[in-house]
Formats: structure tokens, sequence, C-alpha cells
């Protein structure tokens, strides 16, 4: 039976993220001062489950190096080794690089083994170095091991043996008394010896020890025997079959060519008593064969040298696994950790979702309703008159209902707690706030919160650099705070709440807040606003969105990133979400994300051009206005824009762009659709406006291929496909057909 | 339950005659020991046996033998005859011919 | 068939020894921790557990001592599923009352042939 092991891969990848990510934050919680025990317990169970998978799959390089890291854990676990800060750094900076080479590993490449390479060192010299506390017990473990329980004296033995290449064995096998009680069985096991060779194995029992019946309690073995196996069958191979049960039962190996006369006539005792045992029940005898029987015994040991001294109690200390509860946090993808050098890359695009079986009942019990429904509709629909109106309309409304809750069913699914994306800030904070020399506490709330996965996995990295620039940017350094009678330690605060069918995600901090004259100086200077306008503080506060801005004063490797507050807001827009910030001078500032619960569904604004209907995303439309058809006709042109109160927005004929033909002249009575994305106003050129409504996305991508300024495209009521516009897209496609200044012609 | 049959007793050893049994097993057997009756052993309907069960019909054998009274099987299933093989306890069961 | 308990935190571990347990006809069970295996096992008697060490909830050590005090769980085969590096464990888990153990890693193959050792 051979099986591809390669199928489980993907869940272990997925559970050893969350396994690194699990240590990383226990990690964050532990302090050398106070070592919790059960923190480190779930830190090395994590390791040691990264460990036992690896192995198990195939992964020798993870395992290899999770060895080193498990021996340490395990080491301070048992209170060996004292637990140091060098120990909590080393240990982070190895879930790092683990996190990184099982990144490879699922992208199927091989990971790049400098880093490890380098750590391993560092464990190796921490575990050769300064000798662990030796505990008492480690010596009773040492006798044990050169007891030969499965260790060094066995597999000498076996050598030999092979070099020898017996004709067979003789086992002599004294099970403990209550052998049986613990489900090992002396028939299985000479079943599995009889599997090592073809010649059939003798079995001799030996029943001296069965007591007189009433004395007997059946669930203890008093039964002992001696097996022989021909053939060349190795040692190792016959101490497999009792090796669960060697330190308690009594078992010699004695190779057939080399039985002692002693062995020979034991056995020929032993041949005899059984006889005796069966024919005659004198006890008196009984006994003088069991004597003869134990001296037997004892000559082999002597002569074979390989009986078992006394099977002796591991005194090690019996640590208590107290188990805890695993920290809820968790988070499969790698590229969570900031301090990871390696590329962010995501693990392959077959990622799958945990649900729980609550939700998938749930399902399936709708799934049942509809079922009911629809057969009813059907039964209702096959012999259907008017009098059963109110019916119809019964089992339709009874329809809708089924299927707006599979809807909101299924959305569920996909929706997880907010804090995986939140579980990678302790770390980051804590290594930034070291880094900058800032005390910063780090506040989350609404962990709970849910939302649709591919959002999160989205929101992760502008969520990351809101934190760093609140770090870098927002709080002030120590001195600064003492100057200005704040508490030394910064406050960052992330909040996620639910509101009115979005996820609102707060990142608040009580810092200097924003700079308004120098933003606004800045501003001025690199002619994102002429010199002489004169700005709200709220309008001030959004020009930190506009592309190109940075007034730090000196490009710090935290925040600059050649990454600015433009990529951020562009990343959440393209989630069809907004960013806005709010602040106070000397206070602090908050920035507040709202994202759509889901991508799966979008509200959706209908419009029509031409025959065609088009879908615009409801969050992107600044304005609808009318648009006099004389008006239409003047901007015409290379670069068409049009005046609108203050500002000139070019404007797009979406029939020009996607090339429609229409059945009349032109338009004969335009609307113009304000729209927003990338921070560029555009008008859109629509013949009208149609309702507004929930649309459900389906992939362009997926079904057909990737077109410009199109995101997708859902099916509507009628049946017919509309296509959804990627607003942003479709304001490249302007700014493509302006640079090359070609003719008004849509491409 | 034994099922007196003149002045024999037969004891039937049901589907398992394995460790979970063997304490129940054992105090049927006693009963049938005191009251000192030959014994005849049911094992056809056996799909499980294991040590526990066949050294618990090993020590009724040899005590019935020794007390100077008959036991003998009626009917034995593969199982028992198999496992009995396999634990080196044919003869001594009385298995040897049958 | 018989049926088995397959007890691991891990998923793709306990994934791995379903599916090649079910594979080879037995009738498996999954559980993710001590606390659900004891659950499960208080619901129906299983012909064998085959349970990981390290847990959260209820470690594997701790399950045997509990399934041990379980008058349908006295004699069961109980296997840990256990690492070469935990030498002691294997003795903690045989003085719980395990009837042995399964060194990870271990392949599809090792864990049907050793699962002979305790079935049929």
């Amino acid at each position: 039976m051979s099986i591809d092991l390669s199928q489980f891969h993907q869940v272990f990848f997925e559970e050893s993220f969350e396994g690194l990510d699990a240590m990383e934050s226990e990690l964050l919680n532990l302090s050398p001062d106070s070592v919790d025990a059960e923190t480190v317990n779930t830190i090395f169970r994590a390791a040691h489950s990264i460990k036992g998978g690896a192995g198990t799959f195939g992964f020798v390089q993870i395992s290899e190096f999770t060895h080193d890291v498990e021996t340490l854990l395990d080491e301070i676990r048992s209170g060996q080794r004292a637990l140091t800060q060098t120990h909590v750094d080393l240990f982070l900076q190895t879930v790092d690089c683990l996190r990184a080479m099982m990144t490879s590993l699922n992208d199927g490449d091989q990971p790049d083994m400098t880093r490890a390479g380098e750590l391993k060192q560092q464990l190796k010299a921490i575990l050769a170095g300064q000798q662990p506390v030796v505990s008492s017990a480690s010596g009773a473990d040492d006798g044990a091991a050169s007891n030969g329980s499965g260790g060094g004296a066995g597999v000498d033995e076996a050598e030999q043996d092979e070099s020898a290449s017996p004709r067979g064995w003789k086992i002599r096998f004294v099970p403990a008394l209550d052998i049986l009680q613990t489900g090992n069985e002396p028939f299985r096991m000479f079943r599995e010896l009889q599997g090592l060779t073809e010649t059939p194995i003798e079995v001799l029992v030996n029943q001296s020890a069965l007591p007189e019946f009433s004395a007997l309690e059946p669930e203890q073995c008093y039964l002992s025997w001696t097996i022989r196996v021909y053939g060349e069958v190795a040692e190792a191979d016959l101490r497999a079959v009792f090796e669960w049960v060697e330190d308690d039962c009594q078992i010699d190996y004695i190779p057939l060519g080399q039985e002692s006369e002693s062995d020979q006539e034991g056995d020929a005792v032993v041949a005899t008593e059984l006889q005796a045992a069966a024919d005659s029940t004198d006890e008196t005898a009984n006994k003088a064969a069991d004597e003869v029987a134990n001296a037997t015994a004892v000559e082999d040991t002597v002569v074979t040298d390989t009986a078992k001294a006394e099977p002796t109690v591991d005194a090690c200390s019996v640590v208590a696994e107290v188990a805890a509860p695993t920290a809820a946090s968790a988070n499969s993808s790698a590229n969570n950790s900031a301090a990871a050098k390696a590329k962010p890359s995501r693990g392959g695009d077959n990622s799958s979702i945990r649900v729980s079986i609550d939700k998938v009942d749930s399902l399936i019990n709708m799934v049942g309703e509809l079922v009911i429904t629809q057969s009813m509709l059907g039964q209702l629909g096959q012999d259907f008159d008017l009098s059963r109106l109110a019916r119809l309309q019964e089992g339709l409304a009874q329809l809708e209902q089924n299927t707006r809750e599979l809807q909101e069913s299924v959305m569920k699914i996909r929706m997880m707690p907010i804090s995986f994306a939140f579980s990678r800030f302790p770390r980051l904070v804590r290594d930034l706030g070291t880094q900058l020399g800032k005390k910063v506490n780090l506040v989350m709330l609404g962990e709970n919160t849910e939302l649709d996965k591919t959002v999160m996995e989205k929101i992760g990295d502008p969520l990351v650099h809101l934190v760093r620039n609140s770090l870098d940017h927002g709080l002030e350094t120590t001195e600064k705070r003492k100057a200005a009678g704040k508490p030394e330690s910064g406050t960052i605060t992330l909040n996620a709440f639910h509101q009115g069918g979005n996820i609102v995600i707060e990142v608040k901090d009580d810092g200097a807040g924003l700079n308004e004259d120098k933003i606004l100086a800045k501003a001025k200077q690199r002619g994102l606003v002429p010199a002489e306008a004169s700005l709200t503080s709220e309008e001030i506060h959004q020009l930190i969105f506009l592309p190109g801005f940075s007034t730090a004063d000196q490009v710090s490797d935290i925040s600059g990133r050649g990454v600015g507050m433009d990529v951020v807001r562009r990343n959440i827009n393209e989630l069809n979400g907004t960013i806005e910030v709010k602040s106070q001078r000397g206070t602090g500032s908050t920035f507040v994300i709202r994202l759509p619960l889901t991508l799966a569904i979008l509200d959706g604004q209908l419009v029509k051009v031409c025959n065609q209907t088009y879908i615009f995303p409801l969050v992107s439309i600044v304005e609808s206005i009318q648009l006099q058809k004389q008006k239409l006709n003047n901007i015409s042109g290379s670069q068409p824009v049009m005046k609108l109160r203050d500002e000139y927005i070019p404007i797009l004929r979406l029939d020009r762009v996607f090339n429609l033909r229409r059945a009349g002249d032109d338009f004969d009575d335009p609307m113009l659709v304000v729209v927003e994305g990338d921070n560029e106003k555009i008008g859109i050129v629509v013949d009208d406006l149609l309702g507004q409504q929930q649309v459900v996305i389906k992939s362009l991508e997926q079904n057909y291929q990737k077109v410009a300024g199109v995101s997708g495209a859902t099916i509507l009521g009628d049946g017919t496909v509309a296509l959804i516009i990627d607003i942003s897209g479709i304001g490249k496609k302007l700014e493509a057909r302006t640079s090359t200044s070609g003719p008004d012609k849509a491409a | 339950m034994g099922v007196t049959v003149s002045q024999s007793v037969r004891i039937d050893c049901g589907t398992r005659l394995s460790i979970e049994c063997v304490e129940a097993l054992h105090q049927e057997m006693e009963q049938a020991v005191r009251d000192a009756q030959d014994i005849f052993l049911k094992a056809d309907d056996v799909q499980y046996c294991d040590t526990a069960g066949l050294q618990l019909l090993l020590a009724l054998v040899q005590t019935v033998q020794a007390a100077g009274l008959q036991i003998s099987w009626q009917g034995v299933s593969d199982v028992v005859r198999d496992t009995s093989k396999l634990l080196g306890l044919t003869s001594a069961l009385l298995l040897a011919t049958d | 068939m018989a049926s088995i308990l397959a007890v691991d935190d891990s998923a793709s571990m306990r994934q791995m020894v379903a599916f090649t347990l079910k594979g080879a006809g037995f009738d498996v069970k999954e559980a993710a921790d001590g606390v659900a295996a004891l659950a499960e096992a208080k619901r129906r008697k299983y012909d064998l557990v085959l349970s990981d060490v390290n847990m959260p909830n209820m470690n594997g050590i701790e399950l045997v001592k509990e399934l041990r005090q379980l008058p349908d769980y006295k004699f069961v085969p109980v296997l840990m599923l256990t690492t070469e590096s935990a030498g002691d464990v294997k003795m903690q888990g045989k003085q719980a009352g395990a009837t042995g153990w399964i060194v990870k890693p271990f392949n599809p193959e090792q864990l049907l042939s050793t699962i002979k050792r305790v079935l049929g």
C-alpha cells in the first residue's frame, strides 16, 4: 500500500504557520524573570509538532533544524536550564527562519539554509557550552540506556549476530504478570515472529507458574514461553517484536548455534516438566520443576550475557504536562513577519479555510430547507392555476428567505476573526520599539470581529504600514513625551468593530498628532496644492495620502521603505474600502479604515451605456449629474476635461472605451457619473443610471482573462451579464490614452 | 451459564473468550469445579480468543483432571485452535487430535 | 472491521493517520485532543486508540490514565505516537497503561504493520 503524502502538505504548512505564530506570541509573553511553565510548554509543543510533522512528511531540513530548538526548549521546560533573554531572542529568530523555510517549501522551492545554519550553530553553542544542570535523575537515565532499552547495546549485538549469521534463535520470554492488561498479546507477538521467517516457529509453553484454579487471577499472565525461530533473522527484528514489553518482561535472545549444553538440558527439563504438569498434579513436583527452570534461566544469564537487569524504574522527574489551551492567536500567511527577511510570498493559491462543523451543519440544514421549498414549488408548477397564486407567492417568499440565509451562511464560512491579522503586531511593536528606543504599549480591541479571509489577507500589509508609521512618526521620543507631560510609554491602539455592513479598523496613537503647518508647507513646496490655497484642518490631513508625500525629516528604515500613505490608500481602495485620518495636535492621530465585510459581494450602481449594463462600485461614486448634450460636444479633443465647480476633471466616454455601437447618433440625454479612484476624480459619461443593488462578483480572470478597466462581472436578475468597472483601472486607460496623445478613439 | 446435564455441566465460552470476559467465566467455572462435575466445553462460537482466555481454560483443564473428573470439548472454533497453536497450548488444552 | 480512535492536535498527522487506516478498511474517528478523545471514547467503544502525546487541554499520557479508568477501556490497546527524542515519554506512557508506541516520523506502511501487533 502506497500513499501519496503530498496530499497532506497543505494542511501541514497551514498548521505549522499557525504553530509558529503561537510560538511567537507565547515567546513575547515569556519573561526570563518569571518563567511560566505553561507558556514554555505551549512553545515546546508547537516546536515538537512541527518537527514531528516535518519528519513524517519528508521535510528533513525543517525537522533537523527544529530538533535543536526542541532540545533547548525541553531543557528549559524540564528545569535543567534557566531561560535567558538570549534564548528568547534566539527562539524568535528561529521562528522567523522557520517561517521563511516553510514559505519556500510551500511555494515548491528549496529553502535557503544559510540563516538556519547560523542559528543552528548558535543553538549548538548554547547546548554544548554551559552544561545543563545535571539532575540526579540523569544518572538513572544513563543506567537505563546502557541497559539496552532499544539502545546501543542492542545494535552492537545485532551487528555481531549478522556476522555470525545464526541458523536461528531461541527466545526465552517470561512476561510480566500484568502484560495482558495493557493490551499486549503474546499470541500476536508470536505471530509477528512467525512473519519474520518462512520456517514454522516452535512455541513451547511453561505453565509451571499457573496457580491452583481458585487462586487464579485470570487477568494476570502466569505462562511463559520458549520460542525457536529458524532462519537468518536479525536480532533487531526480534527485539522490535518485544519492543513495548522488554522493560518489564524477561526476554533472552540466544543464537541457536551458540546454545550451551546447560541450555539444552534446561529445555529438556522444561519439556519433561511440561509433560509432568499435564499428567500429574503433584504440586511438589511442579515446584521442583519450577526451581529447575529458574536455575536454567540463571545459567542462561551467565552463559549468554544477554539477560536484562531488573527493569530500572526511570527516576527522571516526571514533568507533569500541564495542558494549556493554545492561545487562539494564529495566522497562516508567512508574510506576516515583517522581521523575516524572506520575500513575503503567499503560500500558493490553493489555500484552504478550516470551517467548524457547526457552520457546515447549518449549511446542510439550509440546503435541506431549500430542497423542500424547491419540491413544493415544483409540485405547484405541475398543475398550476390562478387559485393557487397565494401558495405560489408564499413559496417564492420562502425561496427568497432560504436563499438569503444560505448566502449569509456561505459568507460566514469565509469569515475569520481579525485576531488573525492582529496577531503579528505584538512582535512587530516590540521589535520596532526596541529599535527606535521608544516605549510602547499595544492595545488590541475587538479581536473577535470577523471579516472575509481574502480581505483579511489583503489588509495585513496596509495595517503593518500604518502601525509602523504611528510608531515611527506618531509617537514622540521618551524625552519629548516627558517634556510634554505625557506618560513615558506611548500607546498604540488597534480597534476593530462592525458598523453598518462594514468593518471598521482604527489605528490610533497618543503621539504628537499631525503637524498641519509642516504638511501644508511640504504640499505647497511639492506643488500638490496651490501656493496661495488656504485649507481646513481636515483638508490638510488628507494631503498625506497624496502620492509622493513624505514629511519625515529623515527617511528612516522603518517607514521609509519607498511606500507612502498613497500606497496604503490605494491598497484599501482596491478592497473597495476607504481610509481617513483624524488628528489632534499634541494628543495623537487615528487612522480609520472602512472595509466591506466581503469581496464576494459588491454594492453596485447599475448604469446603461448604449444597450449594455455596467456596474460601478457604489463606494467610488462621488456624484452623478445631468449633462447637457452640447456640453458633451464641447468636451471632445485629445485630452477632454470638464470644469466641475472649481476643478477640472478628465472625462471618459464608456461607449468609446468599450467600442460600443450605438443605434442613434450620440447620447440623447447623457449623465455624468463622477467617480474617484487612486485619488483622481474622473467623469464617466453614460446613457442612464439604473438601480443600485448588491451583486455577486464573478471573476473574469478565472473564466476568461484579465481585462483592463474591468474588475469582474456579474449576472443580473434577467440573466444578462454585466461588467463591473474597475475605477482605478479605467483611470489608467485614460492616462495611457492621453500620454500617447492619440486620437480620441477608445482602444 | 452452566446447564446441568445429569452429572455433567456444559460451559459455553460464548463468542469472545478474552480478557474482558475471563473474570465472569472464572466464577462460573469455579462453581462447576466446586460441584465436582464432568465438564463439557462449548467453544464453537468463539470468534476471538486471547492468552487470558486460553490460560483460563488451561487452568480449568488441569484442575478438573487433578480431581479425576472428565473434561471434553463440545465443538471448537478455528480461532480457538489457531490461537492455541500460536501459544503452544494445543496439547495442553487437549486439542491435539480432534 | 475494527474501529480506531485517532487522536492528534496536528491536523496533518491526524489526516494522514486517518487516511491510511481508512484505506486499510478500518473504521476511523478523529479527535484533536485528549478531552475530545475521552468524550468520544465514552460515547462508543473503539477497538484501538492511537494518541499523540503532546496535546493541549489533555495530553496523551493523561488520556491513557483516564481511559484505563473506564470499564470499557480497561484492556483496549492504546498506542502512543511519540518521537525518538522522548525516551522517558515511552515509559510514562507504559506506566499510565499504554500498550505501546509508534515512533514519529513513521510512514503509512509502518503504521499499518504496527497496528497488526495489537489488532486481529
